[in-house]
């Protein structure tokens, strides 16, 4: 099981943090801090799987941001590596060529886009082109909904 | 070595004594043998300013505490004493009692040299010398009187002379450092320049800025850099970051300091440079340095973005286009779905708060729009209860220029 996976880019700003597991925030960002600056500190060359505590912590470097999760040790680091690859392939499909201010500006899409693809640190849907489908038909039901709910807000509805 | 470590003790030595010589002269050449510094006794006569000439003779009772042997023939003789069991002052005057012209005695198992004294020395009339321990028996054993010596006890009174032994090195040392630092100060110097010159902006580039006169309702009002109100007919330089200086102020700061705008720090570049191997690359040095606009996936990939959603790049597109045409932002449904997609998002999102809220000012702070601008987004939107929106339209208002690049 995935325990939470995080975004941060090359200077360190975290960008995105999924968590599967419960900790107190004080917990997580120390967990985080920690993480960010084992990551960044490694070279290129170096492995993209290190033991971390009981854990394991599997990085990728895409352009500017580094996705890291955090596996069981009894977990797949290739098939995370995958799930990774997916994620950023969904993004990009969704985005069309995503860069970091894409992720940074449409936050809550990326975020949108991560939930259909896992669930509870777990793989839910492995199918790009559903996952893609679910998103925009959220897209479309918010189109629909809120311009009404703007003016009724305003008393014009 | 030897000689040198006389000469470092006869330094220390210096402020308590009055520093004599002992020249050692072979007796058949007439010529110099060797030298000993020595240390002149605070009792009884001084030693004349050109020396005294005599032989050595080492004292018959080596500690010169009873009576000493008289020499073998008149003349003028040393008594070589050693130091200990009684006084100088009482191996001093058993030397003059038996005749010596003058009394060396020498220390015991050190080569420190100090000066002797006394009590009830107003009966002494020979000068006495005091010696270092190896310098004393180096006299006896091989400089005395049997062996075809004499010896010059002089009254060296120059303390200041120019010892070559403890200067030589000295100068080494300085020198040395002086060169360190003069080559450590010019690789400095050369370092300095060359990344000043890395952060300048070349003056083609310069040129490629566009520049365009002012005239009245632009949203650009006073020149950060002179302070003045842009008049009519004013050339301003436009920065890729939407920031406006009058030429002449902007200019000089570009190609003689920095190559980023003073207002938000971002970096300028021409409209054709490689975006990706200039912008930021003044942290690490790299030539390809992915920043926040590379794409994550090189392209090559199949990136048609078929489901036309709308992106980023879009997104900002559209605020842009109409916040500056009309100078007002209209309200239309695809900007005021996303602001609202954002706001009601944003209880979903909020465990993720001190990501977002820190690259929220990040982003802030790092585009600063035009206030033109911004007034207009906020004032069409005030009425609302969107807290979220204006922030996050303040935030892609900037980027424009890029996505007018983008988008032509």
């Amino acid at each position: 099981m995935m325990h939470f996976m995080l975004l941060f880019s090359r200077q360190g700003k975290l960008r995105l943090q999924k968590w599967y597991v419960a900790h107190p925030d004080k917990v997580k960002k120390k967990i985080t801090r920690e993480l960010i600056t084992t990551i960044l500190a490694r070279k290129p060359k170096m492995c993209s799987f290190l033991e971390w505590k009981e854990l394991k912590i599997v990085y990728k470097r895409y352009a500017s941001l580094y996705f890291c999760c955090a596996i069981e040790q009894n977990d797949n680091e290739l098939l995370t590596l995958e799930i990774i690859h997916r994620y950023v392939e969904l993004l990009d499909k969704y985005f069309g060529s995503v860069c970091e201010l894409d992720i940074i500006f449409n936050f809550e899409k990326a975020y949108f886009i991560l939930d259909e693809l896992l669930l509870g640190g777990e793989i839910q849907e492995t199918s790009k082109k559903n996952v893609l489908k679910a998103i925009s038909a959220q897209d479309l039901l918010q189109e629909e909904e809120t311009p009404q709910t703007f003016f009724e807000d305003h008393g014009l509805g | 070595m030897f000689k040198k470590e006389m000469a470092f003790i006869a330094l220390i030595a210096f402020v308590t004594t009055v520093k004599c010589e002992i020249s050692i002269y072979n007796r058949k050449q007439q010529q110099l043998d060797l030298e000993f510094s020595d240390a002149q006794s605070l009792f009884g006569a001084d030693i004349p300013s050109d020396g005294i000439k005599g032989y050595i003779l080492a004292a018959d009772p080596e500690d010169g505490c009873s009576k000493i042997e008289s020499p073998p023939q008149s003349g003028s003789w040393f008594a070589l004493i050693r130091r200990g069991n009684c006084n100088f002052d009482v191996k001093v005057r058993n030397a003059q009692n038996s005749n010596y012209t003058l009394a060396i005695i020498f220390n015991v198992n050190s080569s420190l040299i100090v000066p002797m004294n006394g009590k009830n020395t107003s009966d002494i009339v020979i000068p006495s010398v005091f010696v270092g321990d190896s310098t004393g028996l180096m006299l006896r054993d091989y400089y005395d009187y049997n062996n075809g010596f004499y010896v010059i006890v002089d009254n060296s009174q120059s303390p200041f002379d120019i010892n070559l032994n403890l200067l030589l090195p000295f100068a080494v040392i300085v020198a040395v450092c002086f060169f360190a630092m003069l080559g450590f100060m010019l690789i400095k110097w050369i370092k300095d320049r060359r990344r000043a010159f890395r952060h300048r902006l070349p003056a083609s580039i310069l040129r490629k800025i566009p520049i365009s006169t002012f005239v009245k309702g632009d949203p650009y009002d006073t020149c950060a850099i002179c302070l003045d109100d842009y008049m009519d007919g004013d050339k301003l330089r436009i920065l890729p970051c939407a920031h406006a200086y009058h030429c002449k102020c902007i200019d000089p700061w570009l190609t003689r300091n920095r190559r980023f705008c003073p207002i938000c720090k971002r970096r300028v570049y021409g409209n054709n440079e490689d975006l990706h191997a200039v912008a930021y690359s003044s942290d690490t040095d790299s030539d390809e340095q992915p920043n926040d606009r590379t794409p994550l996936v090189s392209p090559g990939i199949n990136n048609s973005n078929s489901l036309g959603v709308s992106t980023f790049r879009s997104f900002r597109g559209r605020i842009f286009t109409r916040g500056r045409s009309a100078n007002t932002v209209e309200v239309h449904a695809p900007v005021l779905s996303s602001i609202n997609v954002a706001n009601t998002d944003y209880d979903t999102v909020s465990s993720q708060t001190d990501s977002s809220d820190s690259m929220l000012s990040d982003y802030q702070n790092l585009y600063d729009p035009p206030p033109a601008a911004r007034q207009a987004v906020s004032s069409s939107l005030s009425n609302s209860e969107i807290s979220l929106a204006p922030e996050l339209m303040n935030n892609t208002e900037p980027s424009r220029t890029n996505v007018q690049n983008h988008i032509v």
